[in-house]
Order: C-alpha cells, then structure tokens, then sequence
C-alpha cells in the first residue's frame, strides 16, 4: 500500500505536545507583564443577583459562608469569598465561616486577616471563623438546624462558642438571612437541598468552572438566590464591590487574571479550529493522492 | 501568604521550587517531580490525620465525654451524652477493624448506619432538590411577562443612569408586557426537556416522528456538553493563572521585581 | 448474623431518618441530633482508616525495597512531620486571644509556626499546582481530539467555542465595541448570548440529566432500604 506523503498538515497534526504546553504557558503569562491590559468585566445576572441579595441585608444579620474548598481550585474561590466578606463586613453584617473541608478553615482565616480590618471588623463580635467538623455535610446542615454548638461548641482556635459575642445571634441555622456555600464539587448542592429547601434560608453558591453549567437549573428554579461561576464570576463580583462598596479596596485578584484567561481561551479556540482545519486538509490531501 | 522575614522567604523558594518541580512533568516524568508529588502526598496524609485526630477523637469525644463526667452527679442528662459519645467512639474504632481481616465484618456496622443514614436523608432530599422544583420550573412559567422593573434594570445593566433608565422603561405599560423573546425561549426550555428525556426512554424504538423528536434531544445534550466543556476550559485555565500569578507576584517580589 | 445485622443498622438508620423529615416531634429531632453525631464521629475516623492505609502501603514498599522505595519513605517521613507536628504543637501554642495553652491553636496553620509553614508552602502549593497542570493536558486535548467529525459534533463544538469566547471579558469587549454598541443593542453581547445559551438550552438538557439521576438516585435508595443493595459489605471478606 503506498504510504501517504507527509507534507504539512500531517505533521500539524502529529506535533508534539510540548510546544502545545509551552504556548499555553507563554499565552498566560504574557498578559501579566502588561499590567495596562485590563479588560472591563461585564457584569450578568447571576452574579448580580448574589450582590443584590447581600445589598438589601441590614446591619447585624447574619450570613454564613461555608469554605468548601481546598487550595487547589482557590484561585476561583477565595475571590468570591473575599468579594463577600468585604461587602457583608462594610455593611456591618455579620459573617461566620465554617468548613466541611479539612482546608477550609485556614483559607477563611486568611481571608478574614485580609479583609476585617480595612473596615475596623473584630473577631468574635463582627465575624467567627468555626473550623472544621468531619463526617460530611449532611451531617453538618442538620446539626447546624437544630442548635450550632452540638455541632461547633468551640471555634476554630479552641474559644467556647458560648463566649463569643456574635455567636448570640447565631444559635440555629434559620437565625441566618443567607448561605454562601462556596465549593468545587456537589456539597453546594447539599448546601441548597437543605439549607434552603428544607430548612428555609437562603442559598447562594459559588462555583468552579467546571461544575456552573449544571447550577443554571437551580437559578431558574428559585433554588438559589445568585451564583457565581468560576474565576469570570469572582470577577464581575470584584466589579461590582469596586464600583459600588470600595472603590478604593477593590481586591483584584480575579480581575487581574481576566486577560491572561482571554488570551488562553482564544488560543484554545484557535487549537480546536486549526486543528479541526489539519483535520480537513491532511484528509482532502490524502484523498488526492489515491485518486 | 505574605512573606515574613527569613522563614517567609525560604518558604516562598520552597513553594517556587515544588511548582518548577511539578510542571517539569510536563516536559517528562523525573525524580524532582516524583520527590514533590510523594511529599506532597506524606504532608497532605499528616494534615488530615492531624485535624480528624483533634477535631473528632479530641473536640468530639474526648472533651465531652471529660466535661460530662463533672456533671453528672448535678445532671442525669450528663451521662445520656457520654453514653452517645462512646458509642459513637465505638463505632468509629469498629471501622478500624479493617485493618484485621479476622475481626473485619465489624466494620460493616458503622458502614451500614453511615450509608443508611445517607439514604434516609437522601431520599426526600432527591424529590425536593431534582424533581419536584424542577418539573414545577420546567412548565411554569411558559410565558414570561416584563415589567417596569426588568427594564429598568436592564438599560442600568447597560450602562444607562437610574432616572434615564426609568424614563425609558415608562414604554412598558404598568401591568407588564409579554415578552416575545423570553417565551420563546422558555417554550425552548420546555420542548428540550421534554426530547432530552425522551432520548433515554429506550424502551420505545427510536423511529420515524419520535426517533427525530429524541434527535433533538440530542442536539440540546450536544449544547449543554460544549458549554460544560467551555466553562471546564475557564476553570483549569484560573487554577494555572492562580500559579502563575504565585510566580510572577510572590516568587519574584522576594528578588525586588514588583509586577503591577 | 454478620450479615443481617449490617442490613437491620442501615434500614433501622434509613427509616428513622426518613420518618424524621415527616415527623419533626421533640423525639425524633433529639434521635436526628444524635444519629448526626454518631456520623460526625464515624467520619473522623474513616479518615484516619484512609490515612492509616496509605501509610501501610508506603511502609511494605519501604520495607521491602521496592521500585522507588526513596519517594514512599519521603511520604512516609513528611507524614509523620506533619502529624507530629500538628498534635504535638497544641502544647506549645498559646491562644493569643485567652493567653491559655489550646490544642485548637496549635492545630490552626495560621496560629502554629512550622504547620503553618508546611500547610502553606507543602500542601496549598503542591494542591494547586498539581491541579493546574491539568489546563495543559487540556490545551493538549482540544488540539488532538476535539474533531467535528459530524452535525452533534459540531454543535458540541460551536457552544464550547461560544462559551469560552463569551467568558472571555476581551473577546466580549471587543464584540461590543464592534457589533453590540452601533446597533444600540440590537445585537446581543456575547455575555448576554453566552447566558442565554446556559439558562436554556443548557438548563434543559441539565434538567432531563437531573431527572434521570434523580429517579436512579431515589431507586438506589429504597433498593439499599429493602435490602436489594448492600454496598456496606464490600470488602470485608463476604
């Protein structure tokens, strides 16, 4: 059988991977060292829905936000988290963190350190971190329903629940105007399944990218308040909290990142039609050929 | 994390040098890689051992259990809740007899309460999470009225002041219009639910007006695939900008070069 | 009996639960609290099993010599750093706040010093770049694999690219500078198409996907109620 000829677009099709990475890379890292290029970030309804809703609590409601994630998919994440803290905590609105995750308490620490004290926020009477309590977040939810120190008596350094001023006015889960459950996988889900449809409180989730496709369906539904979708998301909520709540503090680690993710994403766009193009001439060539 | 002196720094190399490692896998596998992938694997184990040790056998059984036998000559309640943390603490030291295969069946029981428990929980939740709302949010409503408000919201959303943007939004009458648009996209929503369904109904044959119905079907699955792929694409595209950002940001900010 | 007392515990739990949601008497919610804590506890030590496990099998390795036995005793020894650490620093570390001797603080990586720096600069950084290499292999895939080889194919293809133009804020802006703002909004921005795109053709096939594993889902339940299913003895020697 004669061997086809490789000319170009067959070997288009067979380069090696590696200079694939290495563009990916370059198209990456390119957009940082021109930090001018900042892209303005247009804002969609879901997650307005998420700023609106924290917008119309008044001084001294409580939100929840449950950190369960790890570091892994942080980059998309701990802006949200941020982005909630600081408009709850400029509000005057009590924030109190909690985890299913193992690494979910030293993140929200971490965020609280960064956020609480550019609006003179104290721990204990403005915001509580609780920790971690393992065995899954059903578990957690309805323990959380009927009275939180069954299931957190001590907070996350070890101070008796009791003790903490804030925590008078965080007793039972339906003592909250709002959960923000912030995850890379279906906890958010159970967060929404019983938090907000059996026990009543409002639900917004944050998500990774990879999961925001199938939360569409909850938004339209009701099941949730606002959703944010992987770091695009934390980015028009990044908007929203500079134009609206800080406009000096606008934390802007998902914003800074929106360039280098519209060069990758072009680039992927431009490997799945080139390569769709390989695919079509390396085919018609072959086709010439045995005619 | 910022850095912090001496320690903040080395820990800033350190972490710098496990990312190099890390991505020298994709050039080939090698013995950096391999050395930062099994310490990650030991110190991650450490952790996790590190916080189910204090948070379950310490803050949950341990300090209960001591806290309630100072009680229990005051409250007969007292030894109710020791008796459920040891039988908890029993059952959790059950789960460790598959270390034993002689003993291992004993593990069977906190695995039976853990999943019947799951299941009990779960059942209600699968109808008020995935069923019911959602047929209710499927059919109702299949025509969508705009208001004053919507399209207030919307010429604000577009870049229009408030008082500008309620002037236009006057065009719309007081009780609402229908919204040609919406509907047809909500009747989309209800036709696509309906074919999608019907493409995994295999017990009737996939011909003729039904089989191209489910066709249909498979084009809205097709959708909803390359969006799930496109948004996929973001996410792992943020979790190597969260990398690069550490790079560029903190890596080089502890040799002087501060990039915007 | 060692199998039927397995099959009494998980419907007994099951049942009582589920009676629990209908029923929110004093009793039951008080029976909720406990069965709640009772899994609580069981977690925590399952996650020491897994731990307990994995360090098992670097150990044979390491004892045996095997094929890069050096990197199972590196998993091995920064185990047992960690574990030792963490455990051993809530007798050292003082809660700023009370003054007094916590194990809690010790357990916080922001409160102890060498967790802190292992959590930070071991764990968080291998966890996040282990993750990203993924966008690479990805990359990779969309060039090699990612063919229209037909119409459903296609179609998959062309919401994809939609999607990641549409999240893209520079290819979004530059759409509005050239085709959304001179038409004063007659056409659609990608933003708005890219949403329109989620809320409802993608919302419908979601919607059916969420149907089916729903129905799966509550059929699985009662199976493992009845006793059809038994997934809690597996690997236990049966």
């Amino acid at each position: 059988m004669q061997q086809p000829r490789k000319g170009f677009w067959y070997s288009a099709l067979r380069i090696d991977r590696r200079y694939i990475f290495m563009l990916v890379f370059v198209s990456l890292t390119v957009p940082f060292l021109f930090p001018g290029m900042r892209v303005p970030v247009e804002v969609q309804n879901p997650a307005r829905q998420v700023y609106d809703f924290v917008d119309g609590l008044n001084e001294g409601d409580g939100v929840l936000v449950a950190f369960e994630y790890s570091p892994s998919t942080a980059p998309e994440l701990t802006p949200m988290a941020t982005c909630v803290a600081r408009q709850c905590l400029k509000k005057g609105v009590r924030v109190y963190a909690l985890s299913s995750a193992p690494e979910g308490p030293p993140i929200a620490a971490e965020v609280f350190r960064r956020v609480a004290g550019d609006y003179g926020r104290t721990e204990g009477e403005d915001y509580v971190n609780l920790g971690y309590k393992p065995g899954g977040v059903q578990a957690i939810v309805l323990g959380l329903a009927q009275n939180v120190s069954s299931v957190f008596p001590t907070d996350y350094v070890g101070r008796a629940v009791a003790d903490i001023p804030a925590m008078r006015h965080f007793k039972k889960l339906s003592d909250l105007k709002l959960c923000v459950a912030l995850s890379a996988s279906t906890v958010a889900e159970t967060w929404m399944g019983l938090a907000s449809a059996r026990f009543g409180v409002p639900v917004a989730t944050g998500v990774t990218g990879v999961m925001v496709a199938n939360f569409y369906a909850y938004l339209d539904t009701g099941q949730l308040v606002g959703l944010l979708g992987g770091m695009k998301g934390a980015a028009e909520y990044e908007r929203l909290i500079a134009e609206n709540v800080d406009p000096e503090r606008g934390y802007w680690f998902a914003t800074r990142g929106m360039a280098s993710q519209s060069a990758s994403h072009v680039l992927i766009v431009l490997f799945v039609l080139f390569g769709n193009l390989a695919m079509i001439m390396s085919g018609r060539g072959q086709r010439r050929r045995r005619r | 994390m910022e850095a912090h002196g001496f320690w903040g720094v080395l820990g800033i190399w350190f972490s710098a040098a496990l990312t190099v490692f890390a991505f020298s896998f994709l050039y080939k596998d090698n013995p950096f890689y391999r050395f930062a992938e099994s310490l990650f694997v030991g110190v991650s184990a450490g952790y996790w051992a590190a916080m189910a040790v204090h948070e379950t056998m310490y803050r949950d059984v341990v300090v209960p259990v001591m806290a309630g036998f100072r009680f229990t000559s005051s409250d007969p309640a007292a030894w109710a809740m020791i008796l459920h943390r040891l039988v908890g603490c029993a059952l959790g030291l059950m789960m460790w007899s598959r270390f034993l295969p002689r003993i291992s069946w004993m593990s069977r029981w906190p695995m039976a309460f853990t999943i019947g428990f799951g299941t009990g929980v779960g059942i209600p939740y699968y109808i008020q999470q995935w069923l019911l709302p959602q047929i209710y949010g499927t059919v109702v409503p299949l025509t969508y009225i705009w208001t004053r408000a919507a399209e207030q919201k919307k010429q604000i959303g577009w870049g229009l002041n408030p008082e500008l943007a309620a002037k236009m939004a006057e065009a719309i009458p007081p009780d609402g219009m229908l919204h040609w648009g919406l509907t047809i996209s909500r009747i989309i929503l209800f036709i696509g639910v309906l074919s999608a369904l019907s493409y995994f109904f295999f017990s009737k044959a996939h011909k003729g007006a039904y089989g191209k119905f489910t066709r249909v079907g498979v084009y809205f699955l097709m959708i909803s695939f390359g969006a799930t792929f496109g948004n996929t694409v973001m996410a792992r595209m943020a979790l190597l900008i969260g990398r690069i950002q550490f790079l560029l940001y903190d890596w080089l900010g502890t040799m002087g070069v501060h990039l915007q | 009996m060692r199998r039927q007392v397995p099959f009494i515990i998980a419907t007994v739990a099951g049942v009582l639960m589920l009676v629990q949601f209908f029923v929110p008497a004093h009793g039951m919610v008080r029976m909720q609290t406990v069965f709640t804590l009772y899994t609580r506890i069981i977690g925590g030590f399952a996650m020491v099993l897994g731990v307990a496990s994995l360090m098992q099998v670097s150990w044979v390795r390491v004892k045996r010599r095997a094929d890069n036995w050096p990197f199972a005793l590196t998993t091995i020894l920064g185990f047992v750093v960690m574990f030792s650490v963490g455990v051993l620093g809530g007798f050292f570390i003082h809660d700023p706040t009370t003054g007094k001797l916590t194990w809690s603080a010790g357990i916080a990586p922001d409160k102890n010093p060498v967790f802190g720096w292992l959590f930070y600069n071991v764990y968080t950084t291998m966890d996040a770049t282990i993750f990203s290499l993924l966008a690479f292999y990805m990359a990779s895939a969309a060039y090699r694999a990612m063919r229209a080889r037909d119409l459903t194919a296609g179609m998959l293809l062309g919401a994809a690219i939609i999607v990641m133009l549409g999240r893209a804020p520079l290819t979004a802006y530059f759409w509005d500078m050239w085709l959304v703002k001179p038409t004063d909004h007659q056409i659609a921005s990608l933003g708005e198409i890219t949403e329109w795109l989620l809320t409802y053709p993608n919302t419908a096939a979601t919607r059916a996907l969420m149907f089916g594993t729903g129905l799966a889902a509550l059929a699985q339940g009662v199976r493992i109620l009845v006793g059809l299913e038994r997934p809690y003895m597996a690997g236990t020697g049966d």
